[in-house]
């Protein structure tokens, strides 16, 4: 058993809008671990990213009860840049690229939020995805959507997470290019013992990712194992995911 | 200004930065001369400009750069001038106290001012500063009523440390002074990372947080520190006129700033400085048409006061149609332009 490092109990979300969206969702995520939250559109994998790293209020949603922590300290209800100096960062939704700032400005963001004796050289980003180095000083607006999205993986990475909370990466993005993407941030995740959260609707390209997974509906969790277990779970989970057959959806790709 | 070179190609970099030494002692160069050539009225106009600069520069800071729109400079003068004279007179302290005083009432009037920017965005945000404005002013006139009596407060002739400064030319001095460093100051923010953390809470409050940005402090923090800047600008204002009076610090007044950042180019200290000249240019042009034109029969340039307002409307009017970068806007394609023609493309 690996030794537990993000723990979610008995979450209870609900926007200002008046949408309940976590009812008593628990998860848990051991240190370098891989998991994932699967589940359709609307099921509330989002309102867990923004809880876990901070954004919660940003989006006017309020944890109504339940616990949030991080090796056993309780940051429940941590503004993100709190969450972010203890080693949680998130690759937000629509990737969270300022797009009228340089590629270069783009990742120094993160550093100001660190003390200067940890600062990584920016140049560990370009040795990642060489095609940042070679536009470091475009706009980040005029990048492709995979350039952006390698943008976004990078600047995560360049803050020294144990956890990476990544919120459906592989949106919009052609299916090679989220394997370039994500092949990169498994290396540097394995090599350095991070820990992946990933968040994700497109199910098959997630189970291959990561070690196990919960699969999230209305705000709940109803189902979770490792992903050879999900992929064999049959026709409800299956239901949930609105994949006709799990077992059978890895020949699509 | 990091960003207007960033889309050129990475060989002009450092000759960039060479152009910026270059032009800063050129700069400096004409700050200091300047008195030394020009008639009196013209160091006045300069006097002015320099002046306009100061406040309109923290201004452009933090609406331009930090996306936080406010009305709120001429309540901040205000506030400034008076903290100035308060402790002018009662402790009988010189200016650069006075000034450091004024800084720091402007920075916790700065910092209530924009708490509302922690809720509110855009055009809902200018109307809280608006309001804060009016509360403001009506504050000062309470305290101009009991602590200085109706006219408002009369500034002895600037003395430091002995020397009198109250002259025309060390007057252009000490402000021209103050506006660089207030330039300066801005100049490093802008380069360094709080001034990308402002640029990214402009962009995206939830980028900017998932960064690791604390947003509501980079927020109020840019407020305080605009207000105090501008707050201490106020005192040497005051002591330019020679008096500080509540008539003075107008809506009119906070919008003729809003103009000069609008007009000079948002999020620009280049922008400004064009912005602080211009503005301040328009009325000198306005008084000279209407001083060779303006007699009997002289339509409209018989009433310069009016024609300044009317031609400020449309300068705004037609720089956020057309030009929305604004005079640095122009400069920078025109010095692209010749760039491209010395490489021969």
């Amino acid at each position: 058993m690996r030794q537990q490092f993000l723990s979610v109990r008995d979450l209870d979300v609900a926007y200002a809008s008046g949408a309940h969206a976590l009812r008593g969702v628990s998860i848990e995520v051991g240190a370098g671990e891989r998991v994932g939250i699967v589940g359709a559109n609307g099921a509330g994998k989002t309102t867990v990213a923004r809880a876990v790293t901070g954004l919660s209020s940003a989006f006017r949603a309020t944890v109504r009860h339940g616990r949030i922590s991080l090796a056993g300290k309780d940051m429940t209800r941590w503004p993100a840049w709190r969450v972010l100096g203890a080693g949680v960062v998130t690759i937000p939704e629509g990737r969270g690229v300022i797009s009228n700032m340089t590629v270069e400005d783009n990742l120094r963001l993160v550093l100001a939020a660190m003390p200067r004796s940890r600062r990584p050289a920016v140049a560990e980003a370009y040795a990642m995805y060489p095609v940042l180095g070679e536009r470091r000083r475009s706009m980040a607006g005029l990048l492709s959507g995979g350039e952006q999205q390698m943008l976004a993986v990078a600047r995560a990475l360049l803050a020294r997470p144990r956890l990476i909370v990544a919120d459906e990466l592989s949106l919009g993005l052609a299916p090679r290019i989220v394997t370039e993407i994500l092949d990169g941030l498994a290396a540097r995740a394995a090599d350095e013992g991070t820990a992946v959260l990933m968040i994700e609707q497109a199910v098959v390209m997630s189970l291959r990712f990561v070690d196990r997974a919960y699969v999230l509906d209305q705000g709940t969790v109803v189902a979770q194992g490792t992903s050879d277990e999900l992929r064999q779970a049959g026709d409800t989970t299956a239901r949930y995911l609105g994949v006709a057959d799990l077992s059978r959806s890895e020949e699509l790709l | 200004m990091t960003q207007s070179t960033s889309l050129a190609p990475p060989l002009a970099r450092p000759r960039a930065a060479g152009r910026r030494t270059v032009l800063a002692a050129l700069a400096v160069a004409i700050i200091a001369v300047l008195p030394l050539v020009v008639s009196p009225y013209w160091t006045t106009v300069a006097t002015n400009a320099a002046l306009a600069f100061a406040i309109a520069a923290p201004l452009n800071l933090l609406t331009g750069n930090a996306g936080q729109f406010s009305l709120g400079n001429a309540a901040f003068l205000v506030v400034g001038a008076y903290t100035g004279a308060y402790v002018t007179f009662t402790f009988d302290l010189e200016l650069p106290i006075a000034m450091l005083a004024a800084a720091a009432a402007g920075a916790l009037v700065g910092l209530i001012v924009g708490l509302p920017s922690l809720r509110l965005r855009g055009a809902y945000l200018l109307m809280s500063t608006l309001a804060a404005h009016y509360i403001l002013v009506f504050a000062a006139l309470k305290f101009q009523t009991s602590q200085f009596g109706a006219a408002g407060a009369i500034f002895p002739p600037l003395r430091i440390a002995g020397v009198d400064l109250s002259g025309e030319r060390s007057m252009y001095f000490v402000i021209a002074v103050f506006a660089a460093l207030i330039g300066l100051i801005i100049a490093n923010i802008m380069r360094s990372g709080h001034g990308r953390a402002l640029e990214a809470v402009k962009a995206r409050d939830v980028a900017a947080a998932a960064c690791g940005i604390s947003v509501a402090r980079a927020k109020l923090w840019v407020w305080s520190l605009t207000s105090a800047m501008i707050a201490a600008a106020g005192v040497l204002q005051a002591y330019y006129l020679g008096s500080a009076s509540v008539e003075y610090y107008t809506l009119n007044l906070a919008i003729t700033y809003v103009a000069m950042i609008l007009v000079g180019g948002l999020g620009s200290l280049g922008g400004s400085l064009l912005g602080a000249c211009f503005v301040t240019l328009v009325p000198v042009g306005v008084n000279h048409l209407s001083d060779a034109y303006g007699g009997e029969g002289g339509g409209i340039l018989a009433y310069p006061h009016e024609l300044q307002t009317v031609i400020y409307g449309l300068i705004i009017i037609a720089f956020v149609l057309l030009k929305p970068d604004g005079l640095i806007g122009l400069v920078r394609s025109a010095t692209d332009r010749v760039v491209r023609v010395r490489q021969g493309r």
